[in-house]
């Protein structure tokens, strides 16, 4: 007598059995009991495996993603925003710098360079006056620090 | 207002109505968590995880093309974060899947001692608190989710034969403790 095994049940269980092979195997379990115990057994197991409980996430979960989600696109936009600002400003001050150059350069004939500030001409008798009264100043109100 | 698919939320969010998102989370949540939870067996690693896994998705939504449900790709987010946090590499999961070992046996130290006869619910517990993450997977996909072998075995990333040799055993290793407890006479 051929008996049936697990590999086979689980298969009638999935319904991956033709009609005539199911047929043979339900005659089969009607005079062999312990084909149909065996049988019976895994059938109880796979009910008891649409049983299975769900376990609840926990309620905080929405809140705690959509903080995630936004906390990540505003930097990512802001920080693209700053990226193309900082390009178009650099961008900017090398073009003024390079034409400025340039201009300087168009006209750096030897014969008529002139220093772009000529330091002989500026009076700085005015920064002398004001060390002057800094001094007399600081004499006043620390005597005895700048002469005990 | 009518239910919106799985498309539909996502369309909405991609237009920039990202609170429309939560929908898509309630949708899935609860069932994502049990089989996270179930894979590592640890309650907060897995809420961890399960916010891991919402933001993963949000963030590769425009990757997401449509030519497959959005249960599908949404759960292969699910499954291979669950197993980066396990610690497993891609290897060690491509080895996993192409050996998976033995019959699971989960024996039951006081069957015959104790004399008390385990409810069906207790052995069904002590079989799920101790499957290997990958039947874990497969039993939560397959019972919860109502998943077919094919669509896990997308998420699983292996053969269909494979799936059911997971499900299958989880299947046996039931049986077992079932048998092992007595219970068969409530068959009779
Ligand atoms: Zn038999």
């Amino acid at each position: 007598m051929k008996h049936y095994n697990d590999e086979f049940f689980n298969k009638m269980i999935d319904g991956e059995v033709d009609d005539s092979t199911r047929r043979e195997f339900l005659h089969h379990i009607s005079e062999c009991k312990n084909c149909e115990l065996e049988y019976l057994l895994l059938q109880k197991a796979h009910n008891s495996f649409q049983k299975i409980q769900i376990e609840e996430a926990p309620p905080t979960l929405n809140m705690m993603v959509l903080k995630r989600i936004s906390r990540v696109v505003k930097p990512s936009e802001g920080g693209k925003k700053f990226f193309i600002g900082m390009l178009i400003g650099l961008t900017t001050m090398l073009l003024i710098l390079f034409g400025y150059a340039f201009e300087v350069g168009k006209t750096l004939d030897p014969k008529d360079q002139k220093p772009l500030i000529d330091f002989s001409k500026i009076d700085l008798s005015f920064l002398q006056e004001f060390l002057n009264s800094f001094k007399s100043f600081s004499a006043v109100f620390t005597p005895n620090l700048v002469e005990p | 207002m009518a239910k919106l698919d799985d498309l539909e939320i996502i369309e909405s969010v991609r237009r920039g109505n990202v609170s429309d998102y939560s929908l898509l989370i309630d949708r899935y949540k609860h069932k994502a968590f049990s089989m996270i939870f179930r894979m590592l067996k640890n309650r907060m690693d897995a809420e961890e995880v399960l916010q891991d896994c919402f933001v993963k998705a949000y963030n590769n939504l425009k990757s997401f093309k449509g030519d497959s449900l959005f249960s599908t790709w949404f759960y292969r987010i699910v499954y291979n974060t669950t197993l980066s946090r396990i610690g497993m590499k891609k290897r060690q999961i491509e080895e996993m899947m192409l050996s998976i070992g033995e019959e699971l046996d989960f024996e039951d130290p006081d069957a015959d001692t104790s004399g008390r006869k385990k409810e069906e619910k207790e052995l069904l517990n002590r079989v799920i608190e101790k499957l290997p993450p990958n039947y874990a997977a497969v039993i939560n996909l397959f019972y919860l989710e109502e998943m077919s072998c094919e669509e896990i075995s997308v998420i699983l990333n292996t053969g269909v034969p494979n799936v059911k040799v997971l499900l299958h055993r989880s299947r046996n290793a039931l049986k077992k403790l079932i048998k092992e407890n007595n219970l068969e006479d409530e068959l009779r």
